[in-house]
């Protein structure tokens, strides 16, 4: 029962890993509201 | 005469740059201003870019930029 | 925006910025004065890398901050707005630098000062590096130091960085400058000029978050495209106005507003450096340019350039192998170890062997050819030869949006795409630099190989010989690169909206390289590909490990066991005890056949194989049938592993090979067990294109989508994952129905 509790965990945490980069990259970075750091997304 | 229109080993001076493009002033920085002598160094293989040499560096260019300077050759 | 102008308080470590044009030796000089203390990231929300060291001066440590190498402030490219921003201390989370080295070529002062007279208009500290003095004394030539010094106002230092000469006293002369505070003596401009700065300033203030330096002010008038007018709230009109209203100014001056900048500093240089050259002994002819004649030559630079590129493949592609089977045992082997401890825990010692073990050391064995690709890579940059290679072949390229610098990045992708793309660095046009990263995987990567030779293998050579075999393989190779050539031109018309940059490159003189430095290069780029990418593999592998593992119902071994002994049974005359006796035995042939039927039977009911299953009809098109459609969905990951999941799902056991006669046999004699063509071959010579053309077209190595990931963000890197698998599936059903239709 603990092996596939641990394996379920590690799982789910690569699963969450995966998702976190994800939203992280999909997010316009250092942007704020200074113009200059070069981000291309419009507004 | 167009600096593109040069052969090689032919020496120059720049007369005019169309300065309306901004590769020409990315060009002015490197020093290439009126007045400015310029030695056709080489051309590639296939006819384009050419290399240039000005103030002691050599720069490659496209022909389609270097048409942009007008140039009056230098008697050897 | 928190950042503040005010310089920071004394405890603080200083920030010191090292600036200079490319091919200065700023990197050499960068490396000479912070050795190993290196941290390499990226700035916010920019691809640009952002290289930070650490300097031991009087005071104390201090950071070292190596921006990239730029010919003059004009923000036009993304390197030098980066420049910008940092040294005007608008760069969120980086202060203002507390002092700035400025690394200049000595055998071409006036073009190298021309950048520090930009920065001289910030008034931050400088100190003046007059690098390669070497070359300086080659050409007979010296500069008057003392001389130059007075007339500038900051520190000059001769140093030699690819000797490490003149390091000591650059440091010396750094700590003094921040000391000292001393600035260079700006330039002084017409009073037209200066009175448009004071008006731009004026009509900027309340429409900017922070006040705009004086620097900035000049960019907006200066440069057509500036990148600062960005940072004016939506452009505001009277700003606008009132930079249209100073470059009249200027104009009326009898000076074109974008030249005047180059024009006026130029001649203030001039009389700045009056003298200050001497000729000190006999001036000696220009080596490089006879070099030049050479490797720039209509027939013996391209044969050159032909040979050198040829090294570099045979490098990247065959010295590698020997390391990287090293790894691959070595991967076995910590397999066999991890598997023994973990022989209680079956699913955590599948998960570590099987999934993580695997799949990273899948990842790591490019680790070989990165080191191999980036130490050539780094002795071309440093040698100059770089350059003249993209000169070379700028016009092949240049037409389709790429670069005469996409050359060895498409060239190295040919033995996997992951070097190549990080080799795309080397390209300065953001644009060239994407289009190159989104078609480097369409080349026929080393993992596409083992796919090809199996399938021509079993069913072109045996019907038609060697020799058209070999055409075949070519044929295939080929293939991705007509692919990626109009891929980039659309790309470059209609997809990739970055603005192109002019191809104008200097071809530098040529120059012995430093060792150090090439070898630091290659660490530097192995520990990155390992660093980063990998905690993204890492994940990857994990997730489809687990699609692939589960579900685990313990009754299938049972069943499978069952039902297989009863076969052998009946297969022997109903002699069980014989049967019995050698299942006993885990090493018999028997007891490794059911081995390979159970894996087999559970891989089958995996996860992976009912999504492989349930999208088989989009395949059937393509004619695959469910097994070929669940070996494709699990090389996803990583396209080599086709071959061990046909082997598993034809249960061969997952340990076959490219050459193993077992699977080319088991293949050609595949049939369809029903539907319409109940009875038939399955594998035609039609299937077997089919699958190749997908395997060619197809993104299938999550280690290239993380790498792309990294270069581009994750949206390009999922839009081409998602273009190249349809254009795969495409290319795939069209060689399939245009195939079977004229009958093979």
């Amino acid at each position: 029962m603990t092996e596939v509790t641990i394996v379920a965990a590690i799982v789910l945490a690569a699963g969450y890993y995966l998702f976190r980069c994800w939203r992280k990259s999909s997010k316009p970075q250092g942007c704020g509201d200074n113009k200059s750091c070069g981000c291309r997304r419009k507004r | 005469m167009r600096l593109d229109q040069l052969q090689i080993g032919r020496r120059c001076r720049v007369t005019a740059i169309n300065f309306n493009h901004a590769v020409c002033q990315r060009l002015a920085n490197f020093g290439l201003l009126p007045g400015q002598e310029v030695e056709m160094s080489q051309i590639a293989p296939f006819g384009d870019p050419i290399a240039i040499t000005f103030g002691g560096q050599k720069i490659s260019l496209r022909r389609r930029e270097a048409a942009l300077v007008e140039v009056e050759l230098i008697a050897v | 925006m928190t950042t503040t102008i005010a310089s920071p308080p004394a405890q603080q470590t200083k920030q010191i910025a090292l600036i200079g044009n490319p091919n200065t030796g700023k990197t050499s000089l960068f490396n000479c004065l912070t050795g190993m203390r290196q941290r390499v990231g990226n700035y916010p929300g920019v691809t640009v890398e952002k290289k930070l060291g650490t300097v031991y001066l009087a005071q104390g440590p201090a950071t070292l901050i190596d921006l990239p190498g730029a010919y003059s402030l004009a923000a036009s490219s993304l390197d030098e707005r980066v420049a910008v921003d940092v040294l005007s201390g608008h760069l969120p989370g980086m202060e203002r630098p507390d002092a700035v080295v400025c690394v200049v070529d000595a055998t071409n002062l006036k073009r190298n000062l021309f950048l520090a007279m930009q920065i001289a208009e910030l008034g931050i500290p400088m100190v003046i590096a007059l690098n390669l003095w070497d070359s300086l004394e080659a050409r007979g030539q010296t500069i008057d130091v003392d001389e130059l010094e007075k007339r500038l106002g900051v520190p000059v230092v001769a140093t030699v960085a690819r000797k490490s000469t003149g390091v000591s006293e650059l440091r010396e002369a750094i700590s003094n400058a921040i000391q000292q505070e001393r600035c260079i003596a700006p330039m002084i401009w017409p009073e037209e000029v200066d009175e448009a700065v004071k008006e731009i300033q004026i009509a900027a203030k309340g429409h900017t978050t922070v006040a705009l330096t004086e620097l900035e002010v000049r960019r907006m008038l200066f440069d057509a495209g500036s990148a600062v007018m960005r940072r004016v709230e939506s452009q505001h009109e009277t700003v606008r106005n009132a930079v249209q209203i100073g470059r009249e100014k200027l104009r009326k001056l009898g000076l074109n507003p974008m030249a005047a900048e180059a024009v006026l500093c130029y001649k203030h240089l001039e009389k700045l450096l009056e003298g200050i050259v001497k000729q000190a002994g006999e001036a000696k002819g220009e080596k490089s340019e006879s070099i030049d004649k050479l490797m720039l030559h209509r027939i013996g630079g391209l044969t050159i350039f032909g040979v050198l590129m040829y090294v570099v493949f045979q490098a990247v592609y065959s010295w590698a192998g020997p390391l990287m089977d090293l790894i691959d045992v070595a991967k076995g082997a910590v397999q066999g170890v991890v598997g023994g401890w973990l022989e209680p825990w079956p699913i955590l010692g599948s998960l570590v062997t099987d999934g993580i073990i695997e799949g990273v050391g899948a990842f790591v064995i490019f680790l070989p050819q990165i080191l191999i690709l980036f130490f050539f890579i780094s002795l071309l940059e440093d040698t100059g030869y770089m350059a003249r290679a993209a000169f070379l072949m700028d016009r092949l390229f240049g037409w389709c949006g790429l670069n005469g610098k996409s050359f060895v990045p498409m060239l190295s992708s040919y033995a996997c795409a992951i070097p190549g793309i990080l080799a795309t660095r080397t390209i300065e046009d953001p644009k060239a630099r994407m289009v190159t990263i989104l078609v480097a995987p369409l080349m026929s990567c080393s993992a596409r190989l083992p796919v090809y030779v199996l399938l021509i293998g079993a069913f072109v050579e045996p019907r038609y010989g060697v020799r058209i075999a070999g055409l075949a393989l070519f044929a295939m190779h080929l293939l991705g690169l007509a692919i990626a050539i109009p891929a980039a031109w659309l790309l470059t018309k209609y997809v990739v909206k970055t603005k192109p940059q002019p191809f104008l490159l200097e071809l530098p003189p040529y120059r012995v390289p430093r060792m150090q430095d090439v070898l630091y290069r290659m660490w530097q780029a192995g520990k990155e590909f390992i660093g980063r990418a990998g905690t993204i593999i890492l994940a990857i592998t994990i997730i489809v490990w687990a699609l692939l593992y589960f579900p685990r119902p313990v009754e299938l071994e049972a069943q499978v066991t069952e039902q297989f002994t009863a076969q052998q049974i009946a297969a022997n005359d109903g002699h069980a005890d014989l049967v019995e006796a050698e299942l006993a035995d885990p090493d018999s042939a028997l007891s490794v056949e059911l081995g390979n039927k159970i894996d087999s039977a559970y891989t089958n009911q995996s996860y992976m194989a009912r999504i492989g299953k349930t999208i088989q009809p989009v395949f059937e098109l393509a004619g695959f049938d469910w097994k070929i459609t669940v070996g494709v969905v699990a090389s996803f990951p990583a396209r080599e592993v086709i071959i061990s999941t046909l082997g598993v799902i034809y249960s061969l056991g997952g340990d076959v090979d490219e050459d193993s006669p077992d699977l080319k046999t088991t293949l050609a004699n595949a049939k369809w067990p029903d539907g319409p063509h109940a009875g038939q071959p399955i594998f035609t010579l039609a299937v077997a294109f089919s699958i190749m053309v997908f395997f060619a077209l197809c993104q299938q190595c999550g280690a290239t989508v993380a790498v792309i990931a990294k270069e581009l963000g994750w949206r390009w890197a999922m839009a081409s994952f998602v273009s190249m698998t349809a254009m795969a599936w495409i290319g795939s059903v069209l060689v399939y129905q245009i195939g079977t239709a004229l009958g093979f």
